[in-house]
């Protein structure tokens, strides 16, 4: 854990203990996060949008002067607030991937993340802040009478693990089976995104493997997605202590 | 009253009854009642993940007419005859038919909606007949409560509306923002679709799937009409929808694009062919003539 009592110049995912007076520092170019001390285990949080104060928060740590903060990638399912109501990522491919008849494939993919603020107190996490660096949409995966509002995002393809965008991405390994006895074209995934713990190093994020499965159905060919639990080590794992987790969803209405 | 008992049997009110047939109208009652609970568990449990609204008055009904049933089988079965009972019943259900009517088709009515599953408590829904909107706050057994959209609170009987038109807003996750822009003749409609592609593609709340569309809808009296058809999650309809008229107008007011007032051109028939152009020009100076 960082110590941190003075101006920073460079900002990372991590967990930290704030014990100076004031502390300021860039998300990115146009987001600046702020926490003065007012007095003995009192804080105030402000985050900036340029010059405009976006959100505020006043924290008592109660227990110790230091502040324990935390700076995790989060699934994007919280901005804009209060909209989170979607619990599921639109993953478009850019580049359709065709897959030959009982066929497997790796491959990576970037996904839009979150920054989420949380305060850490016995080892459990209160968030106190979450925004987005980038704008990301919603996308309706269906029909409206019987779809899913999902967050949207398109990717290329990756076959080599590529660099996600600091504070704006993380990058998933996706592992695609095709049980079909026909060659399929996949031009989208629906990954459940509620409650999974994402994992960073510095300033990237990683999402746990992702594996699909293109089979047929009982009406119709569909894909199972899975997010598979605790598939990434080496990388630090964010404690945002969800109250409910889904890792799996079947896409019936086409992929 | 019980006056006596002799021989294995009991007289009450006159009738001699063999005890035997005492205990078992009682077991019969006894297995009804049983009966009636264990059929109300699975009813009820049914009827809670299809219908929550009609369950606690459902499952009562089913138990209390197993009950009723088991209750008319133990009188019969002490030799009582129920012919007279039954017929008293029959006239009293006729009687009791007529003047409840309206109550039973609202019960009945209540009943079947929850099996249409039209609305859900929370939904915003509008009955068109009764030109009534608001927000369900509650479903009973004979009415339905809105919360009209002024707050004013609003109930209506389980018959006007299952034989009614209802319109639920909030059924589907997503609903289409129809906005019709309409700028003057002549600015150019190609920046005009640009700048409020821009507007759409920044707002977050608007679909990126289905695509939003920005099409040239109609050559207008007084302006081209562009139509903005936009889907958004349904929460979000109402707060898209206002934001995005504010922010269209202010992006082509800031890329100096006009949005015309009504214009409507006047000609005064035979006297204005006589005029030339000139003094077209200049009709209202006809009022001085």
């Amino acid at each position: 854990m960082v110590v941190w009592s003075v101006l920073q110049e460079s900002l990372a995912y991590g967990e930290y203990t704030i014990e100076g007076e004031e502390w300021k520092n860039r998300v990115v170019d146009k987001i600046l996060l702020s926490i003065k001390r007012v007095e003995h285990g009192k804080y105030v949080y402000e985050r900036y949008e340029g010059d405009k104060r976006v959100a505020s928060k006043f924290i008592d740590t109660s227990v110790s002067d230091a502040l324990h903060l935390c700076i995790y990638p989060v699934m994007a399912i919280y901005t804009p607030q209060p909209a989170n109501y979607a619990k599921h990522l639109l993953l478009k491919f850019k580049d359709p991937l065709v897959m030959d008849t009982k066929s497997s494939l790796e491959c990576y993919i970037k996904i839009p993340v979150e920054v989420g603020i949380f305060e850490m107190y016995d080892g459990r996490t209160t968030m106190i802040d979450v925004f987005a660096t980038k704008l990301i949409k919603y996308a309706l995966y269906g029909m409206p009478e019987n779809g899913v509002i999902c967050r949207y995002r398109e990717s290329t393809v990756y076959f080599n693990m590529p660099r996600a965008e600091p504070f704006a991405e993380a990058v998933a390994h996706v592992r695609l089976h095709n049980y079909l006895d026909r060659i399929v074209t996949v031009s989208m995934l629906v990954i459940p995104i509620e409650g999974i713990d994402l994992y960073y190093s510095g300033t990237e994020a990683m999402l746990d493997t992702v594996s699909t499965i293109i089979r047929q159905g009982v009406r119709n060919e569909v894909v199972d997605v899975k997010v598979e639990e605790g598939s990434e080590s080496g990388w630090s794992k964010t404690r945002v202590n969800p109250t409910v987790v889904t890792r799996s969803y079947t896409m019936e209405l086409g992929f | 009253m019980v006056e006596g008992i002799a021989l294995g049997t009991i007289d009450i009110l006159g009738t001699r009854i063999e005890l035997l047939k005492i205990l078992i109208s009682i077991a019969i009652v006894a297995v009804g009642v049983v009966i009636a609970r264990l059929v109300r568990i699975p009813v009820s449990y049914f009827l809670t993940k299809y219908a929550p609204q009609a369950a606690p008055l459902a499952s009562k009904v089913v138990f209390w007419v197993i009950v009723g049933i088991a209750a008319l089988s133990a009188i019969g079965n002490l030799g009582v005859e129920l012919t007279g009972v039954l017929l008293a019943g029959g006239i009293a259900g006729i009687i009791i038919g007529f003047a409840v009517q309206s109550t039973v088709a609202n019960l009945f009515s209540g009943l079947f909606m929850q099996i249409d599953r039209a609305f859900r408590i929370g939904d915003a829904i509008e009955v068109a007949e009764m030109n009534v909107a608001g927000i369900v706050t509650d479903i009973t057994a004979f009415s339905v409560v809105l919360r009209r959209f002024d707050g004013v609170y609003v109930r209506i009987p389980n018959e006007k509306i299952f034989t009614s038109q209802v319109r639920n807003f909030g059924r589907n996750v997503a609903r289409r923002v129809e906005i019709t822009v309409g700028i003057a003749y002549k600015e150019d409609m190609s920046k005009a679709i640009e700048v409020i592609k821009g507007i759409v593609n920044d707002d977050p709340r608007i679909l990126a799937v289905p695509e939003p569309r920005i099409m040239v809808w109609e050559l207008g009296s007084s302006s081209v009409n562009i139509n903005v058809w936009c889907w958004v999650p349904t929460q979000e309809f109402f707060n898209v929808r206002g934001e995005l008229v504010k922010k269209i107008k202010e992006a082509l007011d800031a890329n100096g694009i006009e949005i015309p007032f009504q214009q409507v051109t006047v000609w005064f028939g035979d006297k204005g062919k006589d005029l030339g152009e000139r003094e077209r020009l200049r009709l209202p100076s006809l009022n001085e003539q």
